[in-house]
């Protein structure tokens, strides 16, 4: 991106000339340099994988979780600053555990993604606060329609659903290979399985991955 | 004073209440309809001075119609619904309690036999049952549903089984309560069945 801030991205309460909020852009290019997470909405549920690279040969390998269990029905994956996901996920726990007390039913996934996303959202409008450098991947069931979903919500506080998503370093060749898999075909017999799924996201974040870009 | 009972069926629930408005001795109105409709599939059958009936009944239900408008259309299901009402009883009981003891039924297409049904008293005590009564009509009417109900009877049993009850009440209660009025819940909505005296306002 060429365009210079010049005065305008210095807060995110602020508009530049031609309508863009800076600091927002500023914070999904961290996400942009991070590992990858991958989503895939298949016919029997939803997929999420995520490129988890070992920085230091004295890291434990099973420490630093990156997919988190937001309720017994919902879980994400986040990449980009993870200790701004994390808070993210704390406040996804939050309206999860909620809205079970006052409904007495696990919460809708359209329900959670908007409160996600709307959280996210606020942090975007204030001065004296920086927008999260992390985008969320929400995997989760509805026991009232009996189906799966995959949201993605961004650091500029859009939430939308998927079929498939990926966000990080190797999202461009990963959404161009999505796009080859059946995903949302009419008759459902005929879209991919989650077995055939998590091969199919293993062998992408595999085949993408680049040593040379990890970075700490 | 207030008679509230309903029964689950294949297919749905039946509500009923009497229709008597009264304080002590004095009867205000004998067409008044007890059974508030919540949302497009369920309905409160409420008993309990008219001022907390009226008032709690709103609150419930422009709270589900909120959730609707926030939430892109999605609907609350019956359990929802009854957890709220139960949740917002606790939540008023140690400041300000509403006195009312309500039963909740809803169609849900979920559920497997579509109807469910709720007890909950003014203390914020949630049960499911497949039939209930809240008041003096328990003394007369459960014994009756408990011969009468079944798994998986149907909408003319339903309603017959809560003929007989309102025939015992006539028979056996002390406090004559002429006028009932009976609404079904069921995949096509909520709809009145058969009232005493027309609740309309004339």
């Amino acid at each position: 991106m060429a365009s210079s801030g010049s005065g305008y991205d210095l807060s995110s309460s602020t508009f530049s000339p031609d309508g863009r909020i800076f600091q927002v852009e500023y914070a999904a290019k961290a996400v942009e340099n991070a590992g990858s997470a991958l989503g895939l909405k298949c016919r029997d549920g939803v997929v999420l994988c995520v490129e988890k690279p070992i920085p230091n040969k004295m890291l434990l390998p099973n420490s630093s979780r990156r997919i988190h269990t937001v309720d017994t029905h919902s879980g994400v994956a986040v990449t980009g600053f993870v200790s701004d996901g994390r808070q993210v996920i704390n406040r996804a726990r939050e309206e999860a555990a909620n809205y079970f007390e006052t409904y007495g039913s696990k919460i809708p996934p359209t329900v959670l993604a908007d409160r996600m996303g709307s959280y996210v959202h606020y942090f975007t409008l204030h001065g004296s606060l920086r927008p999260f450098g992390a985008t969320s991947l929400l995997a989760s069931y509805d026991p009232e329609t009996n189906d799966a979903s995959l949201h993605m919500i961004e650091p500029s506080g859009v939430s939308h659903s998927y079929f498939g998503c990926a966000a990080g370093k190797g999202r461009q060749p990963a959404k161009t290979e999505m796009e080859k898999l059946a995903l949302h075909k009419p008759a459902a017999e005929e879209n991919i399985t989650v077995r055939e799924g998590i091969r199919q996201l293993a062998r992408m974040v595999h085949a993408f991955h680049d040593d040379g870009k990890d970075k700490p | 004073m207030d008679s509230v009972f309903g029964v689950t069926y294949e297919g749905g629930v039946v509500l009923a209440t009497d229709q008597t408005n009264a304080r002590s001795i004095l009867v205000y109105q004998k067409n008044l309809d007890k059974i508030t409709q919540l949302s497009s599939h369920s309905a409160m059958g409420v008993s309990g001075p008219n001022s907390d009936l009226v008032n709690f009944t709103e609150y419930i239900s422009k709270n589900l119609a909120l959730y609707e408008l926030s939430n892109d259309g999605l609907k609350l299901s019956t359990h929802a619904q009854a957890n709220f009402a139960r949740g917002e009883l606790a939540r008023a009981l140690r400041k300000g309690p509403y006195q009312v003891n309500i039963l909740l039924g809803g169609y849900d297409e979920s559920v497997k036999s579509g109807g469910s049904l709720y007890f909950c008293d003014y203390l914020a005590s949630l049960q499911k049952v497949n039939y209930g009564c809240q008041g003096y009509a328990s003394n007369f009417c459960l014994s009756i549903m408990d011969k009468e109900w079944k798994e998986g009877m149907t909408e003319e049993e339903a309603i017959k089984t809560v003929e007989n009850c309102i025939a015992e009440l006539h028979e056996r209660f002390l406090i004559a309560q002429k006028d009932f009025i009976i609404k079904v819940i069921d995949k096509d909505g909520v709809r009145v069945v058969k009232y005493g005296q027309d609740p309309a306002d004339n």
